[in-house]
């Protein structure tokens, strides 16, 4: 409580520019008030280099600032000694004097380097800011409209930064692990101090200590070791590979484990709606993002259920039907020698494998594949009267269905289910659909992930949250965090548009 | 006991005891209300609703004294050991027994209305199979489950509304046709309809918060069955006229026969299914309670171990009873237990309790 | 783990032991569209049913395949019919059940019983009855680009637009009224009037389970209007002129927009029965060749011709129900609903043409819908 309270306040002086702490005379009370700061951020890095005698410590952080520039704009001419003056001896382009250690913070988490002399009460900020040139592209599964274009890259500290850059808040937290026992991959978990759960944290940070394997390939061994229930078809962990949902949900107070190596954040806690919601949904206006979401939702239920539905009806209760439309589905139908159980699971697997031969194949190649399967295996498979249009339908629409979801895992896991459902269907017509559906909802709702109900806030219900998972509503109605992580701030929204109250305040 | 990981708040504590309340009775309820009350059928299920709000009342006075234990833990404190047992025994049976028929009726109904062919056992798998999985999960789990599967009894109520399209408000008339101790005595068939408020003797423990709060979450939640049976007692005494009531024994699947709603044209259907969910969940309500009756008789504090053996004691025994007239003793038979379980022994639990001044000492 | 492989086998289990015991494919269903009822010289029940084929391909042609049988229920006619056509025959899509006027007459309480109580029938068909042998109109296969059920459902959906008879007419609430012991009802009567053409010539009147008569299709309508039930084509043609009946210019054609209704039902401390019937239509006129709407003092005139020629007109349409025994007004109802010690007293079947109905129409003509 009496932590948070100051932390607070020191977020507010930081935002209005009034200097919060001036530096002392003392070099290690300066350096370790910002190591407090930044506490445990292990990317902090500090040397000392002497000046004339007299010590001094150059902070940086690793992450963000460039090696080389460190070394030659600010250790080389250190060592060498060419001028008296201090303010004069670096050759970098941004140097500039400051006081305000709560400055320096800031000015450290943009990619300066900061360097105390003993005895000085100011420090100077020196630029040596990280500039990659690896080409950074749009992650191929996380297509956006609008909105940032950028993703992350094989390299961990890269990604760090695109975290960073997105979020310079001093709260931050990097923590770095060596997971693996031959490969030694670093790990790093990333989480808000001052949101995060902190049994959260600790129960992350066990998990992963607990891995003990020679190898570690991340995303997929990371998430099998550490899922709550490996025996589900959904996925436990969100898997992205755009900083802006990684940040998002950072701010929302879960933890990103980002492996060396690998372009993707692994999101814990995650629940079921958090896989329907794409950062599209927050760049576009709420209306529209809140039509989308709920046909994104809506995806979910006709990709496992509509074929499961389809053999249930022309099987078993056609009488639900109504006149004009049975006698259509019948003539289109009635020629296929196949109960539809089999016609509807041979063309599903006939859709899997086209998509799967697919991926693995370069565009154009794919593209053949696409006309191959999609136009000649289809049109020729009705036309023989092996399959039946209607069927062709519902497996087009499923299988469309089950891509809307912005997440290849959870994709996979609809397109999964809808096999055992079928199957019910075809034995015991809507009572087996029935009975489908309530074994996966109970499963959803027995799942947790990492402490938090699955299928929350629908189970264990929370209307607050309702908010933002079914719909969206405006984003300065939020002013809430979600509750799931369990954060331990709630507010994360005042109020944005007192002006619009002031302006009627006027009138 | 109450660990936190299996406590629940006083509104999953309300829909827990509506989703084992809303159960098979309701589908035939209008008839046999009708039978006896008349037009004054409804009346009946008013009544029925008070008296169960005193019973529960009773229960709930009971626990008060013991906030920390179920039934199982209170007969064996108040009666001592062995006979605690026996009772203990008795109330698995009972449980057992309702579980025996909510399954025979949904059985007999899901035959009837959309798989004639498909014999009882492979109908009854299903439901054994998701109500295990069900009542496995502690107390949370199932709590959040029913949570989730209420929005589905507002979808019925919804489908029981549409009935409203072709009623006919003089067929209600006269309301004492059949005179008010007919009105009475038919609250007692209406009894059947009700049961599962006993859950409250089994939950109460793992209630967060002050018991007047949980005392009004229960009130709630047989407040709301009570008046959605009133309803379509009501709207299926308004549908249909006497003869119908008379010769129909599922009168609310009747009713919803009746409509198209635009491209579906056997609402029916959907009802039954959706109506199945709620019946597995009240199943699986008994299994829970039979469960934990089992684990407190073996001594043992988990019962999700013996959740199999509960279901399959239920599933064994609801294989027997083949014809309608094994139908009809069973519901006798089910009518008895429940006055001795319902009102005669939560009675005299508390009764004793005051008696013997015995009284759950101050644990945390 | 090992219990991970105790949930497989089980859901394995699961899939492989039963089959599919209620399996009813539509592929291999024949759904019979149209289906009729006679009865026999012998005495016997007569089944017809359309079973409509669809040929498979993009096209679609559609043929319809008539067959009758004979059997001695519904159920066995229905068993006997099997016995002679093609993979199973489904009666789940039915559009139309017709009767016959010979099995009307006498009990038709078995016949809907079965169907209203089988799950699988469709209870949403519609009715009529047959004016004649209701075999015959299937000889009429198609009309225009109709089949018959097709053809017969609309001329039916038709009729309850207009009025002759109130919706819903069908097998569902047929039964129901059926069961009602306090009210009758009524059927609509079809014809079979040319080569290719049926038509609505009125109604059946019920009591109990049998015919009594029969009701004109404009005092149908009329009776309907009294009932306070209307359609969405209201109309009808009255001569308000005197003159040549052969001159349009002497009749008006009206379309009833709302009807208010007042229906009591009183009794006397002797028994008697007496039943207050006043409705107040309001219309449009539809046709009226003379232009005098503006008048108001003519249409003043026009709605008094209109309701002293509409109250006759009722008038004897409730003889004929009384005749008929029909009491599809539901007088009994009201009697059963707020003065039962009287409904016990009574037999109904001989005291309804008793009950003395006093009946008053009136008739609003509110403009017309034309342009000026």
């Amino acid at each position: 409580m009496f932590q948070k309270f100051f932390q607070r306040k020191r977020r507010g002086g930081d935002r209005d520019g009034v200097p919060c702490r001036s530096a002392s005379h003392h070099l290690e009370k300066n350096v370790s008030y910002i190591e407090q700061a930044l506490f445990p951020s292990d990317d902090v890095k500090k040397r000392a280099l002497s000046f004339q005698g007299r010590k001094g410590i150059l902070l940086y952080i690793e992450s963000l600032t460039d090696q080389k520039v460190i070394q030659k704009n600010i250790i080389e001419p250190l060592t060498r000694n060419h001028s008296d003056e201090l303010d004069h001896l670096f050759t970098s382009v941004e140097l500039k004097r400051e006081n305000d250690l709560e400055k320096g913070i800031a000015a450290l988490l943009k990619g300066m380097c900061l360097y105390f002399l003993d005895g000085h009460k100011d420090f100077l900020v020196i630029g040596a800011k990280a500039s990659y040139v690896r080409d950074i592209s749009e992650p191929e599964n996380e297509y956006v409209v609008r909105g940032p274009h950028n993703g992350f890259v094989e390299d961990l500290t890269h990604n760090l930064y695109a975290v960073r850059k997105l979020m310079e808040s001093p709260n931050l937290r990097v923590r770095y692990m060596h997971i693996g026992r031959v490969t030694q991959t670093k790990v790093a978990i990333l989480y808000l101090q001052d949101v995060a759960n902190p049994r959260l944290i600790k129960e992350v940070e066990r998990r992963l200590k607990d891995i003990s394997a020679d190898m570690l390939m991340s995303p997929g061994f990371i998430q099998e070791f550490m899922e709550d229930k490996t025996f589900s078809p959904f996925p436990q962990i969100l898997i992205t590979e755009r900083p802006d949902r990684t940040v998002s949900n950072l701010m929302d107070g879960r933890v990103a484990i980002m492996a060396d190596g690998d372009p993707t954040a692994l999101i814990v806690p995650v629940t079921l709606f958090a896989f329907y919601q794409s950062v599209d949904d927050y760049h576009s206006r709420w209306m529209v993002g809140s039509f989308v979401r709920m046909i994104r939702l809506l995806s979910f239920l006709v990709a496992f259920q509509l074929p499961a539905f389809y053999i249930a009806t022309v099987s078993f209760h056609p009488e639900i039907l109504p006149v004009d439309l049975v006698f259509r589905l019948q003539g289109s139908i009635s020629h296929v020698p196949f109960p539809p159980l089999l016609e509807v699971i041979f063309l599903e697997l006939i859709f899997e494998l086209l998509r799967e031969s697919g991926i693995r194949l370069p565009s154009r190649v794919g593209q053949t594949i696409g006309i191959v399967g999609g136009l000649v295996i289809g049109d020729a498979i009705v036309r023989t009267g092996l399959v039946s249009y209607p069927t062709t339908i519902v497996v087009a629409l499923t299988a469309i269905a089950s891509f809307v979801v912005p997440s290849n895992e959870m994709s996979g896991a609809v397109r999964f289910l809808r096999f055992p459902l079928m199957f019910f269907a075809a034995m015991y017509g809507y009572y087996g659909i029935s009975f489908g559906l309530m074994m996966i909802s109970m499963h959803l709702c027995k799942l947790e992930s990492f402490g938090t109900p699955y299928l929350a806030p629908l189970a264990p219900l929370r209307l607050k949250d309702m908010k933002d998972t079914f719909l969206r509503f405006p984003i300065w109605t939020l002013s809430q965090r979600p509750h799931d992580p369990h954060p331990k701030r709630m507010t994360q929204e005042t109020v944005s548009r007192s002006w619009k109250r002031r302006d009627q305040r006027k009138k | 006991m109450t660990s936190e990981k299996s406590s629940i708040s006083p509104v999953q504590m309300a829909l827990f005891i509506i989703q084992t309340q809303i159960g098979v009775g309701i589908l035939s309820l209008p008839s046999k209300v009708h039978m006896i009350a008349k037009g004054g059928g409804w009346i009946s299920v008013l009544i029925s609703g008070i008296v169960v709000q005193v019973l529960i009342f009773i229960m709930w006075a009971l626990m008060k004294r013991f906030p920390n234990s179920t039934v199982y833990e209170i007969s064996s404190q108040i009666f001592g050991n062995f006979l605690g047992k026996v009772v203990n025994f008795a109330y698995t049976g009972y449980f057992i027994t309702v579980g025996v028929f909510v399954m025979v009726s949904f059985s007999d109904v899901l035959n009837r209305w959309m798989l004639p062919k498909t014999p009882r056992w492979a109908v009854l798998v299903l439901m054994v199979v998701a109500g295990i999985y069900l009542a496995r999960g502690n107390i949370r789990m199932m709590a959040r489950y029913y949570v989730l599967t209420s929005f589905l009894i507002l979808l019925l109520i919804l489908l029981v509304t549409y009935g409203f399209v072709d009623v006919d408000f003089t067929l209600m008339f006269p309301i004492q046709e059949a005179g008010w101790g007919n009105i009475v005595k038919a609250s007692k068939d209406t009894f059947t309809a009700m049961y599962g408020f006993e859950m409250l003797l089994l939950i109460y423990p793992f209630v967060e918060g002050k018991s007047r709060g949980k005392l009004k979450a229960a009130f709630f939640a047989n407040l709301f069955v009570t008046l959605s049976y009133t309803f379509t007692v009501f709207i299926c005494l308004i549908a249909f006229n006497p003869e119908q009531l008379r010769l129909i024994s599922e009168p609310v699947l009747y009713l919803i026969r009746r409509y198209q709603l635009y491209m579906v044209h056997r609402p029916d259907l959907i009802f039954i299914n959706i109506w199945a969910t709620t019946i597995i969940v009240t199943a699986a309500s008994y299994y829970y309670a039979a469960a934990t009756g089992l684990a407190s008789l073996f001594g043992s504090r988990n019962h999700s171990k013996w959740v199999p053996y509960a279901v399959l004691c239920c599933f064994v025994v609801s294989l027997i009873p083949q014809t309608s007239s094994g139908m009809v003793k069973l519901s006798k038979f089910v009518d008895i237990a429940a006055y001795v379980f319902l009102h005669g022994l939560p009675l005299m639990l508390l009764v004793l309790s005051y008696l013997l001044k015995k009284k759950e000492r101050g644990t945390a | 783990m090992k219990k991970g492989i105790a949930w497989i086998s089980l859901f394995s289990m699961l899939l492989f032991l039963p089959g599919c015991w209620d399996q009813d494919d539509l592929k291999e269903a024949r759904l019979v569209i149209l289906y009729s009822m006679d009865r026999t010289s012998e005495g016997k029940i007569e089944q017809t049913a359309a079973i409509r084929e669809v040929e498979p391909g993009e096209q679609q042609r559609i043929v319809d395949e008539i067959h009758s049988a004979v059997g001695l229920t519904e159920r066995d006619s229905v068993n006997q019919l099997r016995k002679k056509t093609a993979g199973r025959v489904r009666h789940y899509d039915d559009l139309v059940y017709l009767i016959g006027k010979s099995l009307a007459t006498s009990d038709i309480y078995p016949l809907l019983d079965v169907l209203y109580r089988d799950p699988k029938t469709a209870v949403y068909a519609k009715m009529a009855i047959v004016d004649g042998k209701a075999q015959d109109i299937f000889r009429i296969k198609k009309t225009g680009t109709f089949f018959i059920g097709q053809y017969l459902f609309e001329v039916l959906k038709n009729a309850e637009n207009f009025s002759i008879i109130s919706s819903p007419n069908t097998v569902e609430s047929t039964f129901s009224k059926m069961l009602d012991p306090g009210k009758d009802f009524m059927i609509p009567l079809v014809k079979k009037t040319g080569e290719r053409e049926v038509q609505v010539t009125g109604v059946a009147m019920f009591h109990g389970h049998r015919m009594t008569g029969r009701l004109h299709h404009d005092q149908a309508v009329l009776f309907n209007l009294l009932s306070g039930r209307y359609g969405k084509e209201t109309r009808f043609a009255r001569k308000v002129h005197p003159g040549n009946p052969d001159n349009p210019a002497n009749y008006i054609v009206i379309q009833i927009n709302r009807v208010k209704r007042k229906f009591k039902v009183a009794t006397r401390p002797d028994g008697k029965v007496d039943v207050q019937l006043h409705a107040k239509l309001r219309a449009i006129a539809m046709e009226y060749p003379r232009n005098e709407l503006e008048n108001e003092k003519k249409i003043k005139k026009l709605n008094k011709t209109l309701s002293n020629m509409l109250t006759r007109e009722s008038k004897e349409v409730i003889q004929k129900m009384q005749r008929a025994r029909c009491d599809a007004f539901g007088v009994g109802r009201q009697l059963i609903a707020f003065h039962p010690e009287v409904w016990k007293r009574k037999k109904w079947s001989k005291d309804y043409p008793k009950v003395r109905f006093h009946t008053k129409v009136e008739v609003e003509i509110m403009g017309d819908d034309l342009l000026k």
